[in-house]
């Protein structure tokens, strides 16, 4: 099948889950860092476990060849800025770019905004890239994975990120209650 | 709800521990195995599994036509060309197969915009391809499938 | 407008979210992605704008090539997200014409602060090749280094500067 069309379905079901889970709403989403309102991490790391474990799973039984998968690639010092950056933005604009387009979907003005910043941000650094340039392409590792930089095997990482992410769960109910 | 998803969590992430490693066999990269080739690896085999028509046609420098008598020592490390899928400790696929090798090895290709990593890569593989005759070439635009993957690389997520 | 639906419950949506993501690496050898879209419609902007600024232009030639800016997975994949987010918000008759923002502050700070933080989001995605659907999402579920790096500092930059934006959401 086209991959666009591929790409298109997989977005409606993105966006879709998205605003199910209220991830649509700025002042939901920054409830995060102020620990009133922990959706964005219970979200974001049960999809992350579901989709580990998945992908850990199918390529375990044949089914998936994870060396089709592209892997994103680890740029340590780019990454870890640019996390940081992201961060602080994600912090003040309450939405992060899927988010945002969720929000101006739904008529959100704020959800517009948020994209049009995101816009004018990688528009501006793409423009002013040069003096960027060495701190881009530094610190290359490749598509590096955990297992390869601990050096166990992917069984054992997969088993510490669900029993992390279950513990940490239970923190975030009684964080909550607590608010 | 909740208890089902975190039982289900937890028992796939405690069998994850003893699933050992994943059943796709070692892979060798075309570039890695001409490096291989040209710095005789010991115990090294490259063993071709495709027809006689195909073998004649083209194959690897030092490749053997697997035939039936072909037989392997426990110490020999063969790399299997446009193979099927044997699982065994010390054998290998070339990844990717005959025309891999063709593209990564003899006809290595990249365009004047590419980023300093894969100007590395493609430096690398010069070398070999020199090395046994191939055509490195600076190109406008990659051959189209090879294209895909190397965007995704190129234009990040 | 009929009330509001409730939201689904968040370790539900993120187990949808992750058979979706599941789904997006069997089907099409990749995972989800957003700021990409961005940064491929930025150079196809400046593209239509001057040809050659962007040819020359080290990062955004990079998006030139191959099929061109246009033609990119992610921005198909960012239109489904809109209408994927516009059809349940339709159905939970959630759709409404609005500035969110916190109690304190006015709909025009509020604008103000979402275009601010989205350029800054824009930047820290650009050197980070990624953002949180594509690097914390994606290269979290495979386990990619550079992706939990990214994930940990972005939690981190977050929470240290949530103080300093308190009036914004409280």
């Amino acid at each position: 099948m086209n991959p666009f069309v591929i790409a298109g379905v997989i977005g409606i079901a993105f966006g879709w889950t998205l605003e199910r889970a209220g991830l649509g709403s700025a002042p939901k989403l920054a409830g995060q860092f102020y620990f009133t309102d922990l959706t964005v991490f219970k979200v974001m790391f049960s999809a992350i476990v579901t989709a580990m474990l998945g992908a850990f799973w199918l390529s375990r039984i044949g089914i998936l060849d994870l060396s089709q998968v592209y892997i994103p690639e680890t740029f340590l010092l780019p990454q870890l800025a640019g996390g940081l950056l992201f961060g602080v933005g994600f912090v003040v604009a309450g939405l992060c770019p899927g988010t945002s387009c969720v929000a101006a979907a739904t008529g959100r003005g704020d959800g517009a905004m948020v994209m049009l910043g995101m816009f004018a941000g990688v528009l501006a650094t793409g423009l002013a890239f040069a003096p960027l340039r060495n701190l881009y392409e530094s610190t290359a590792r490749g598509a590096l994975t955990l297992p390869e930089l601990l050096r166990v095997p992917a069984g054992i990482v997969v088993c510490a990120i669900v029993a992390m992410a279950l513990i940490a769960f239970q923190f975030a109910e009684r964080l909550e209650k607590r608010a | 709800m909740r208890r089902v998803f975190a039982a289900a969590a937890a028992i796939l992430g405690v069998l994850a521990l003893f699933a050992g490693k994943p059943p796709s066999m070692k892979s060798v990269a075309p570039v890695e195995l001409a490096e291989w080739i040209r710095e005789r690896k010991p115990n090294l085999r490259i063993v071709d599994v495709r027809p006689e028509g195909e073998f004649d046609e083209y194959h690897l420098p030092r490749a053997e036509r697997f035939v039936s008598s072909t037989t392997f020592a426990p110490d020999d490390i063969v790399v299997l060309v446009a193979g099927g899928s044997i699982h065994a400790r010390n054998i290998y696929v070339l990844r990717g197969g005959i025309q891999a090798w063709i593209d990564e090895v003899m006809n290595p290709t990249i365009t004047a915009a590419a980023p300093p990593s894969a100007q590395i890569a493609f430096q690398r593989a010069s070398v070999v391809s020199r090395y046994f005759g191939g055509v490195p070439r600076v190109v406008d635009k990659l051959p189209s499938a090879r294209a895909n993957a190397a965007a995704v690389r190129r234009r990040g997520c | 407008m009929s009330t509001p639906r409730r939201y689904a419950d968040p370790y539900l949506a993120g187990v949808c979210l992750g058979l979706v993501l599941l789904a997006a690496f069997v089907f099409a050898g990749r995972g989800l992605g957003a700021s990409g879209a961005f940064a491929s419609s930025a150079a196809g902007i400046v593209a239509a704008a001057s040809p050659a600024r962007a040819a020359a232009n080290p990062y955004f030639a990079r998006y030139l090539g191959g099929d061109g800016p246009w033609r990119e997975w992610l921005l198909f994949e960012i239109a489904g997200v809109i209408v994927g987010g516009f059809l349940s918000a339709l159905f939970a008759g959630r759709l409404r014409a609005a500035v969110e923002r916190g109690p304190n502050i006015s709909g025009r700070s509020r604008l103000a602060y979402a275009f601010g933080g989205g350029s800054v989001m824009g930047i820290g995605a650009v050197l980070a090749r990624g953002c949180t659907s594509g690097l914390a999402l994606t290269g979290g579920a495979l386990l990619s280094a550079g992706a939990w790096l990214f994930m940990i500092a972005a939690f981190a930059g977050a929470y240290v500067f949530a103080p300093f934006v308190k009036r914004a959401w409280r």
